[in-house]
């Protein structure tokens, strides 16, 4: 990889993201993995989450030890950096130690650049604020990859809490790096300002938007933010925005179901999709996802 | 005291329509007489030539708006350093925030400051207080004891008097002293969280956005109270065309009226944050390319008549931070004169002009006795060449803060000399305190 960092999708060329990609199919392939994967041992990860996070976590921790490499896991008070006042000091004391790659997520938009340009090692941004979640959204592709075999062409429908999400935001970078169509399908209010110039199409209403696409990504939404603040009620939300049966018929038959997780069952989506094992990869990104990270450690590592 | 000849130098004073070769003399604190021409002066024992080579000669600058941080965030600035650095900017008189620690909305704050001014700074220093208690947008201020203690203008810094009702008494009752209210045009709720303009921009770097919108719904309501009641207004830091449209369009009704800006809204847009540069971050936020193009016409249409520096210092700790939690703010003593100058070159606007944004004008929307150099004024001067290339950068920076958003920026005008009351504080890149 040409960058030090893996900071942000909008940093990678469309080569370096199949190269991250292809490593990650080889890394699912036992027998391929001890050839791409490089001398790790002895190397060391610290996994800097300054805000809850259970799976995003566990993967990147799996993924540290599957290639050898010993993993910390630092989780911060979640108080004590609301003032943001111990952020570059707690960072700066971690570089004293020399780790080789630092994993970053933070509440707040811009933490890992800003502690990229403090700290000696790679940074790896495990999600910042409503900025960027850029393994999650190789994941998601990668993911996509294995069942449509290609990106370029794809109707694909981000849908949901657009406003807040990182995880859209990664998607579209990505996704239209790679030639995707991308809807996004959210209420008005959760609709970020200026989306309409980042080469998506905008609806408002989900049966138009899901009329014909090939892949739905729905994203996860506060429960606080439906208590009035963005929309009335879950039970508003589930019925205009959740993914249901009904809803799903609207997509192409061959239609797949994605959510970055954990799901709230009954409000973004329907039980029954989300456990549809013929339109659902939930699990299967899950899966995915400790392969792709292992593949971007193992890049930057070296 | 021996008295003070300024010979050959390019007086621009717009109070007396002034803008050619003359002569000034300064005598006990005062400007004694003013002459047009080439003279010859005799230096003696009464008298000290300056030869000013044909360099500017105009009231010294008289700055809207600053935050001198004192008392309370000393850490941040302090007078003397304030002083120094506005001296060194051509800045004889300071207009400074009342939202310090405590807040000055009480008498004794207010001779607190004029106390430590005495003591410590060069340049006149005057005191706002605050148009609310605490800042907190419910009960008014003293306004008549505050202003009768000093406080040139009320203000509640930036933030605005949110509540319509405290608004409208604010505005009635100030006019029983003839005092200016100086509004901070932000409407909270949507402001609220949010830290950058918002659009696509904000969206890509993940930032809850601020609508332009936020500042034209505050000026309208304002506009409506002012005319309800008469009121006399003044908008800080304008930032947005749409506000530009409503005040100019008040200002033709007759309405009592005005507004300022910082050079930062005419020399930065929303792109210069980059990668969330906290020192980028100011308030109002950094608009696009297309509002900066109308702050502009703004000041070319005379809607804007003053420039502030909005001087607005903070340490390191307040700005290495996420972007989200930053301070907002920058410095902006030392880029005052040369930004604009940028800005009076670029649209051909003349000495006078500048002049009178920087130092006529708001001397005059304060009735402050500066601005002019009027024989009997206080000789507070500058001598500046407006030719001078420089690159505005942090090493220029004299404030205690370094937070300054500007990287070796070309600009204009290089102040040689500060005179304040009829002494010499800055000569030749030198104090003389």
């Amino acid at each position: 990889m040409k960058t030090k960092h893996l900071l942000s999708i909008k940093d990678l060329s469309v080569k370096e993201i199949e190269s991250i990609l292809n490593d990650a199919n080889k890394f699912l392939n036992k027998k391929k993995k001890n050839k791409i994967s490089k001398n790790i041992k002895g190397k060391n990860i610290i996994n800097l989450f300054f805000e809850d996070s259970t799976r995003t976590l566990t993967s990147f921790e799996l993924a540290g030890k599957q290639l050898g490499a010993s993993v910390i896991n630092m989780a911060v008070a979640t108080s004590s950096i609301k003032k943001g006042e111990s952020l570059i000091d707690t960072a700066m004391t971690l570089n004293a130690m020399s780790p080789d790659i630092l994993i970053v997520r933070h509440n707040m938009s811009g933490v890992p650049y800003l502690l990229s340009e403090k700290v000696n090692c790679s940074v790896i941004n495990a999600g910042d604020g409503s900025n960027e979640h850029p393994t999650q959204a190789l994941l998601d592709v990668l993911t996509i990859l294995r069942h449509k075999k290609r990106i370029s062409g794809l109707e694909v429908a981000i849908m949901g809490d657009v406003l807040h999400s990182r995880v859209a935001r990664s998607n579209i970078y990505l996704l239209n790096k790679l030639k995707a169509k991308i809807r996004v399908i959210s209420p008005p209010t959760l609709l970020p300002s200026g989306i309409e110039d980042m080469n998506v199409k905008v609806y408002k209403n989900i049966n138009q938007g899901l009329d014909g696409v090939d892949i739905i990504m729905v994203l996860r939404i506060q429960k606080e933010r439906m208590k009035g603040s963005f929309v009335p009620s879950e039970k508003e939300f589930f019925k205009f925005w959740g993914l249901d049966g009904e809803k799903l018929n609207k997509a192409k038959k061959n239609a797949l179901v994605m959510h970055p997780g954990p799901i709230n069952r009954g409000i973004e989506i329907d039980s029954d999709v989300a456990d549809d094992i013929g339109r659902s990869l939930i699990l299967e990104q899950v899966k995915l996802g400790v392969a792709v990270r292992m593949s971007v450690i193992n890049k930057l590592i070296n | 005291m021996k008295k003070i000849i300024f010979s050959n130098a390019h007086i621009v004073d717009p109070t007396q329509k002034i803008n050619k070769l003359g002569n000034i003399t300064v005598e006990n604190k005062k400007i004694t007489s003013i002459s047009l021409g080439k003279l010859n002066f005799q230096n003696s024992k009464d008298n000290q030539i300056i030869d000013c080579k044909n360099l500017i000669l105009a009231p010294g600058f008289v700055d809207l708006k600053c935050h001198l941080r004192v008392p309370g965030d000393e850490h941040k600035e302090n007078l003397s350093y304030a002083s120094e650095a506005a001296a060194s900017s051509g800045i004889t008189s300071l207009v400074c925030m009342p939202n310090t620690n405590p807040i000055i909305d009480n008498v004794s704050i207010v001779e607190l400051l004029q106390r430590k001014a005495r003591k410590e700074s060069h340049v006149k220093i005057f005191s706002t207080a605050s148009i609310t208690k605490r800042l907190e947008g419910k009960e008014l201020s003293e306004f008549g004891l505050l202003s009768e203690a000093g406080a040139v203008a009320f203000t509640d810094a930036i933030t605005a008097v949110n509540n319509a009702s405290v608004m409208y008494k604010a505005l009635k009752y100030a006019s029983a002293f003839d005092i200016l209210l100086m509004q901070h045009p932000e409407e909270k709720e949507l402001s609220a969280g949010g830290s950058m303009t918002s659009g696509k921009l904000s969206t890509q770097l993940g930032i809850k956005g601020i609508p332009l919108e936020a500042e034209v719904i505050q000026v309208e309501r304002d506009l409506r109270l002012a005319e309800m009641t008469n009121g006399k207004i003044h908008f800080l830091n304008i930032s947005t065309g749409l506000a530009i449209d409503a005040i100019q369009n008040a200002q033709k009704k007759g309405l009592k009226v005005s507004c300022s800006t910082s050079p930062h809204y005419f020399s930065l847009d929303e792109t210069d944050i980059k990668k969330w540069r906290t020192f980028a971050k100011l308030s109002p936020p950094l608009r696009d390319k297309k509002n900066l193009a109308y702050v502009k016409r703004g000041i070319l249409n005379n809607v804007i008549t003053c420039i502030t520096s909005d001087h607005s210092p903070h340490d390191t700790d307040s700005k290495r931070l996420p972007f989200e939690i930053a301070s907002p703010g920058s410095i902006g003593f030392e880029s005052l004169l040369p930004l604009t100058l940028n800005l009076i070159k670029e649209k051909k606007l003349g000495f006078l002009k500048l002049i009178e944004l920087i130092s006529t004008n708001p001397a005059k929307l304060l009735n402050l006795k500066a601005g002019s150099l009027k024989k009997g004024s206080s000789a507070d001067i500058v001598l500046f060449d407006p030719h001078k290339k420089i690159n505005l950068s942090s090493e220029l920076i004299k404030s205690k803060s370094k937070n300054f958003p500007y990287e070796n920026k070309k600009a204009f005008g290089k102040i040689y000399l500060t005179m304040v009351d009829g002494k010499i504080i800055f000569r030749d890149g030198k104090f003389n305190f």
